[in-house]
């Protein structure tokens, strides 16, 4: 059931991410979009590793023999989302930059305002 | 307004692909046997009471290590894209107002709140959730609040560089010493493992997340400097 | 055997710990970078033996001292090691290019980030974990990121921008490929993978691979989804690109390699094949209408990824993508940086190092000899050919051909000197206007014009004192690196020691020219070497190819002796027209359908750039090259379905018909047949004078010998009574039809021999296609004496046009008081060539005519006849118009040809004069030739050969016509003695100044009488079809790169379709 609605919303954001990229003319909307697609993967990969009324896999006083530990939810896909977070995280801040540089250059927010290179 | 209908047959298209999978998935009773081995030999093999942070800085090292050289790429790329435009108008000259009298005050309490946080976060981070990313985040905001609040005025770079370059290259060594004393590269289990569960303990994983913490602190001021000093 | 990591750990170490070095000491810093660049190769390299030696099967690693399945692997095997040494290689040769260039070094952050991108490569290719490849992908493109924003071009952003996105969105897709994985798999590793993975089938099967791949795919920049890349490559720097295609576009497809065995191989397979299809067509046909070099370049490398893809696909030996894909990595790296110095420098002819090195690259990346692309494209080949893929055949030689079209025209406009104005200039009869007023003067303008400011023709190359900098010394070693590599590739493949033995020729002269050996001298040693050769290569010889490697062995020997007439230095000449000849011997001595491609290839090529050595060439050296590999590519193809059995061998060959219709098409663009003629007068007017010779004489026979070397194969059933050799017959008489008319209406005396020369041909096709034992003889006696004769003719012409410096007819006359010797010379070969008594070419038609009424071919032979007739007509036109007739003014003080160009046509002369004298010293070798093919229907009796139809002496033929002349020569003597000798200027006409005088001229608009009633003839369709087909294709693709709109929300929606393509491909999720 989690895991179902999770991944609605994951495949919502993801879909309302592309719209962003696909319809915004504005540069740093469709960098807004494309942060959106980043964060719906990361709430698919959380998905992936739910297990039912899974718990996080840390040790403390309650979780610490080890037929509880196998409660816990996968602790791979955490891993990787937080890999993936940091990841997404360097793109948006580069595309960002880049960004920066062509509105400046081309003295628009627009994303096809000014195209100089083509075909 | 053709553009617009065909953008929709195509995201049908797309979200289509996933329909199938609604009805499919369940929540899952278990983890994975890769996962069963991670949670029941985490504690033996490691020492770390976060498994995730054994995942994250052991079993799968050569990823964190990668996530730093990404964060490490970027830094770098967004300083020459930065520079290029510092060497293009030199001329430009924003106005910027002083820093209020309330956020003065305000990050003279709590910056050393801050920084400690942040140091907190990165060596607690086999214990709690947290890490070396988190905690080199919550340092670099402190320093964008320095840099908000008026405190200081131009980051050294000198010291930033060596933070990092020290920390980045000691990571490295530390990964080569897993060779030489341990297992394998990035083996944390060449320095003891220490009492299960206290602060000096899950072998070298607390000095790799504190090396991470330091040098994403410092990757992100420098990001920070980069794009404040435009 | 050192720790795979040790790769990651160097690259990272340095880039983490360079900030600080650099500070302290910049300079010893960058010596560092060299160390540690160059410990990236020589890790490699280690592996790389030690797994080819000792039988270790590859180097393992796993990260964490923990069992393999726990952690991130790495892995090394001899593919990994091979790729890594190459991959890293070419990152040595950037670092040493960037960080120590003259403008603008790399320091800092763009050497980390360099140091980065291998880092992100490396781990790439010896990683065995599904997410540590993300990692790795996005280290490498967010480092390349940070580097284009050096780039000088500020449009950078754009580009940049626009692949920010899409290698955003195709690392979405990864990710969720990732998820869906570990979903089914519930591991990462691709070691300690549950067995059965690859059959799962439903959503989630189809899921994971379809966005996995897409991740991977959309990275390799595929067509229809590819735009924003080649925006990057077009603003992005050089280096850049080197980059992008070298190291990264390598990286990935072993990422692909990779992936490819998780999923099943019946979706996989033709997927890969429709995919690389598409992209290796579509992109080259976008390449094709670039202006940018680099974005051409760019293209150029994602159609090479198409072609990895196809041979991924094809099911083939994976060795073999390896090998293509290394090839085009650093073809293509040198190539951005070669391209680099020469877009800086505009024309390259005083660069001749660059030169050379573009061309090497360019001839890599077609996968030409002898380079390892070579190998591998034809390996490829017979494996396909074996199963029958004749659709993948022609998408890989169609495909390679189009990237022959853009290359060979960018290498060519580089190298065409500055007057060149890139059109085919075929001179034609001046219009009205075109000479405005008469004076001598005038007249030496248009000379100038035409060729006195080229004297003799030569390329006069100047070493500029920058031609050999420090940075096109590693482009240097990589082309020699590359050579020695593709030659011990190839060698692999099926080339005998002994058989490249003589190739080290082009090398010696090429050291020759490296110390700048005079050309004289080195005329001096090619005769040497060609005398070795023929001592070497002649006894192993038997059959046809005693016959054909005297034609090539004598023929360029003796024309060896022109080259003496050159003045100064022509670097490059020596070595191209040894390896020439060379090509053609080895075309003789190859045993296997691999040495004769190896040596046909060789031989296109040398004759290809000694054609663009021309003043003029570059319209006739680039028709010449893509006619040649259009026609070497139908050979192949032909070649492919053989299954392996060496053509000469046609016995054993299978009989189905295919492959023959293809190799003949081949052979019938290489020997300019009617309809695909129309690179021969180009390319043979425009080069050199006596490069023109050469090919005239013997490379124009080879198309015939490879004829004779397939010989009773070629001939099948193609339908109901009608056989290949009844329409190459047609083909062959119609090309001497058309040779001849066209020959007619020339003003240029060069297309005159050209087009006569391919007449000539089409006489030699229709002897063969005969296939009796009389028409063989008539053909193969054709080619001898041919060779000859046009030898004597072009020589004959060059001396005139080096002595008058024009090519025009109508502009020279009267020169038999100057040039005596020449035009004795040129009358022998006339009589010779248009086949009137008494000289060899008598001979030859009457046994032609004889073969075809033989052979019941009527209408032919009435054809043959014509052409024969139109043949004379020329040749009277050319000897009357240059050497008889009225003097010119300007040429009153021209001397005789000098000795070097005398000296081959009295050698040849004096061979005509022989077998002219004694047929059968030429046709008794020939029959026992023919006999073990056909039965002789000729019979001799002292110097008579008898025929069923007639019989033919050759002496008597002569003593009778001698005296036919010399009776009435003897009565003119007598009554001719007080001739009025009518002065030059002596005008006896009118008062009147012709306003035109060149229209005055008799030799001007000479036949222009049969123009008006036969023009229509050679009217030029064929011209106009090619240039249809020209247009058509660059419409195609101007047409094509539109799809690349420059809108980064296009692009988007271009990879969004293109998932949604390959979801189709893979059977779609429901």
């Amino acid at each position: 059931m989690m895991t179902n609605l999770l991944f609605i919303l994951a495949g919502a954001l993801v879909l309302v991410g592309l719209w962003g990229i696909l319809t915004r003319r504005n540069i740093f909307k469709i960098i807004i979009g494309f942060s959106l697609v980043d964060t719906g993967v990361h709430v698919f990969l959380v998905a992936i590793g739910y297990v039912k009324n899974g718990t996080a896999p840390i040790f403390d006083k309650e979780y610490s023999s080890l037929h509880s530990l196998l409660n816990t939810v996968d602790p791979i896909p955490s891993a990787l989302v937080l890999t993936a977070i940091v990841i997404g995280l360097a793109v948006t801040a580069l595309m960002l930059s880049f960004a920066v540089r062509l509105i400046l250059k081309n003295r628009t927010l627009l994303v096809d305002g000014k195209k100089e290179l083509k075909w | 307004m053709i553009k617009r209908f065909f953008t929709i047959i195509l995201m049908v298209f797309f979200a289509s692909l996933f329909f199938p999978l609604v009805g499919l998935i369940s929540d899952r009773d278990s983890v994975s046997s890769l996962a069963k081995d991670y949670l029941v030999q985490g504690r033996d093999d490691f020492g770390a009471a976060n498994i995730v942070t054994a995942v994250v800085v052991s079993y799968r090292g050569l990823d964190t290590l990668g996530e730093v050289t990404v964060l490490f790429a970027a830094a770098a790329g967004i300083s020459l894209v930065f520079k290029g435009l510092r060497n293009e108008g030199k001329d430009k000259k924003y106005r910027v107002n002083p820093p209020s009298e309330i956020l003065r005050t305000g990050a003279r309490v709590l910056l050393p709140l801050i920084f400690i946080f942040g140091v907190y976060i990165f060596i607690n981070g086999h214990l709690t959730p947290g890490g070396g990313f988190q905690g080199g985040v919550v340092i670099a905001s402190g320093i964008l609040l320095a840099f908000f609040a008026g405190n200081i005025k131009e980051l050294n770079h000198g010291f930033v560089t060596f933070i990092e370059s020290a920390a980045g290259f000691s990571y490295v060594a530390v990964g080569l010493l897993g060779i030489w004393l341990a297992g394998g590269f990035l083996d944390p289990r060449f320095l003891p493992m220490g009492e299960f569960g206290s602060l000096f303990s899950a072998g070298a994983i607390p000095v790799i997340y504190s090396l991470i913490g330091l040098k994403v602190g410092s990757e992100m001021s420098g990001i920070i400097d980069a794009i404040r000093s435009y | 055997m050192v720790n795979p990591v040790f790769l990651i750990a160097i690259t990272l170490g340095f880039a983490f710990i360079f900030p600080l070095f650099e500070k302290i000491n910049p300079k010893l810093s960058r010596l560092a970078g060299i160390l540690v660049f160059l410990t990236l190769v020589v890790i490699p390299l280690i592996w790389f033996i030690n797994i080819s030696n000792m039988d270790i099967p590859y180097i393992y690693s796993s990260t964490v001292g923990l069992p393999s399945n726990l952690t991130i692997n790495l892995a090394v095997s001899y593919m990994e090691a091979l790729v890594l040494l190459v991959v890293n290689g070419v990152g040595l040769f950037v670092y040493l290019q960037e960080a120590y260039s003259k403008e603008s070094p790399w320091k800092g952050k763009q050497i980390i980030l360099l140091s980065i991108v291998m880092l992100g490569a490396n781990g790439l290719i010896i990683t065995r974990d599904i997410f540590n490849i993300f990692v790795f992908m996005e280290i490498s493109t967010i480092s390349l990121f940070g580097l284009l924003s050096c780039s000088s071009d500020d449009r950078v952003f754009e580009g940049g921008f626009k692949y920010m996105l899409a290698s955003g969105l195709s690392s979405v897709f990864y990710l969720i490929g990732i998820g869906f994985f570990y979903l089914v798999a519930g591991t990462l590793n691709l070691d300690a993978l549950p067995d059965g993975i690859n059959f799962t089938g439903g959503v989630l099967g189809v899921l994971w691979p379809l966005f996995l791949l897409s991740g991977v795919l959309i990275e390799l920049k595929p067509a229809f989804a590819n735009g924003w890349g080649m925006d990057t490559y077009e603003a992005a720097d050089y280096s850049l690109g080197a980059i992008m295609s070298g190291i990264q576009a390598t990286a990935l497809i072993i990422v692909l390699t990779k992936i490819i065995p998780l999923i099943e191989s019946n979706i996989i397979m033709p997927l890969l094949l429709v995919v690389g299809s598409i992209t290796f067509i579509i992109s080259h046909l976008q390449a094709l209408g670039q202006s940018s070099f680099k974005k051409m370049l760019g293209y150029s490398s994602s159609a090479q990824i198409g072609l990895v893809l196809i041979v991924l696909g094809s099911g083939t030996n994976i060795l073999l993508a390896i090998v293509l894909l290394l090839t085009h990595s650093v073809a293509k790296s040198g190539l951005f940086y070669t391209g680099k110095y020469f877009n800086e420098c505009g024309s390259g002819r005083d660069k001749p190092l660059l030169v050379v090195l573009s061309s090497l690259f360019v001839i890599a990346l077609l996968g030409l000899p002898p380079f390892p692309g070579f190998g591998a494209k034809w390996t490829l080949l017979q494996i396909l050919g074996g199963k029958s893929d004749v659709f993948t055949i022609f998408i890989i030689l169609l495909g390679s051909l189009l990237e022959g079209v853009y290359l060979f025209r960018w290498l060519g406009l580089k190298i065409k000197s500055d007057r060149d104005s890139g059109l085919v200039v075929s001179e034609v009869v001046p219009d009205d206007d075109a000479i405005p007023g008469y004076s001598s003067s005038d007249t030496i303008g248009v000379a100038s014009q035409t060729g006195l400011a080229g004297l003799g023709g030569c390329i006069k190359v100047h070493f500029s004192s920058d031609s050999f900098s420090y940075h096109q010394l590693f482009p240097a070693l990589m082309a020699v690196i590359m050579v020695v590599s593709g030659v011990v590739f190839n060698k692999g493949v099926g080339l005998t020691f002994r058989f490249l033995i003589p190739f080290s020729g082009i090398l010696f002269f090429v050291v020759l020219d490296l110390f700048r050996v005079p050309t004289k001298f080195q005329v001096f040693l090619a005769i040497v070497a060609s005398i070795i050769l023929g001592f070497y290569v002649y006894p192993e010889l038997n059959g046809f190819n005693t016959l054909f490697g005297f034609i090539f062995l004598f023929g360029i020997g003796v024309q060896f002796i022109a080259f003496f007439n050159r003045k100064g230095y022509s670097p490059g000449l020596m070595a191209l027209t040894v390896g020439l000849l060379v090509s053609l011997i080895s075309i003789l001595t190859s045993k296997t359908n691999f040495q004769l491609f190896f040596s046909w290839e060789m031989m296109t090529l040398t004759s290809y750039f000694l054609v663009l050595r021309g003043d003029n060439a570059f319209a006739g050296g680039y028709r010449y090259i893509l006619f040649s590999l259009a026609s070497a590519f139908f050979i192949l193809a032909g070649f492919s379905m053989l299954h392996g059995i060496f053509i000469g061998e046609y016995m054993s060959l299978p009989q189905n018909l295919l492959p023959v219709i293809l190799i003949i098409i081949g052979i019938i663009i290489k020997f300019a047949g009617i309809g695909v003629h129309i690179w021969l007068p180009v390319s043979y007017a425009e080069a050199e004078n006596d490069v023109s010779s050469i090919f005239s004489t013997v490379l124009s026979k080879v198309g015939v010998y490879m004829l004779f070397l397939g010989g009773l194969y070629f001939s099948k059933r193609v339908f109901k009574g009608v056989d290949t050799m009844y329409l190459l017959g047609w083909i062959g008489v119609l090309t001497s039809v058309a040779g001849s008319m066209m020959a007619l209406f020339q003003e240029d005396i060069k297309y005159t021999l050209a087009y006569s020369s391919m007449g000539q041909v089409g006489y030699m096709i229709l002897g063969f296609s005969i296939m009796s034992h009389l028409g063989w003889i008539s053909s193969l006696y054709l080619v001898t004496t041919h060779m000859m004769f046009i030898g004597m003719l072009f020589l004959s012409v060059s001396g005139v046009i080096y002595r008058t410096g024009t090519r025009l007819m109508y502009q020279t006359g009267g020169l038999i008081k100057r040039m005596p010797l020449s035009f004795i010379s040129a009358l022998f070969a006339i009589i010779a060539l248009s086949g009137v008594p008494p000289l060899s070419g008598f001979g030859a038609k009457w046994l032609m005519y004889s073969a075809l009424l033989e052979k019941g071919w009527y209408l032919q032979a009435a054809m043959a006849m014509f052409a024969s007739g139109v043949a004379f007509l020329y040749l009277f036109r050319l000897i009357h118009s240059i050497f008889l007739g009225q003097e010119k003014a300007i040429y009153l003080n021209v001397k005789e040809a000098p000795a070097p160009l005398l000296i081959p046509q009295y050698i040849f002369m004096i061979c005509v004069m022989a077998i002219s004298m004694f047929p059968n010293l030429l046709i008794k070798p020939l029959q026992t030739v023919i006999e073990p093919y056909f039965a002789s229907t000729v019979r001799w009796e002292g110097y008579e050969v008898i025929s069923a139809l007639g019989y033919w002496n050759g002496n008597a033929v002569m003593y009778v016509t001698m005296g036919v002349f010399i009776i009435p020569l003897i009565w003119l003597l007598i009554v001719n003695r007080h001739v009025y000798k009518v002065k030059q200027f002596n005008i006896v006409y009118a008062a009147e100044r012709p306003f035109k005088p060149e229209t005055t001229h008799y030799a001007y608009n000479f036949f222009g009488h049969y123009q008006k009633a036969l023009g229509f003839l050679v009217e030029p369709l064929i011209s106009k079809f090619w240039n249809g087909t020209g247009i058509l294709v660059n419409n195609l693709s101007g047409g094509l790169r539109r799809w690349n709109s420059g809108n980064p929300q296009g692009y988007v929606f271009q990879i969004l379709l293109y998932v949604i393509f390959l979801s189709f491909l893979m059977g779609g999720t429901n």
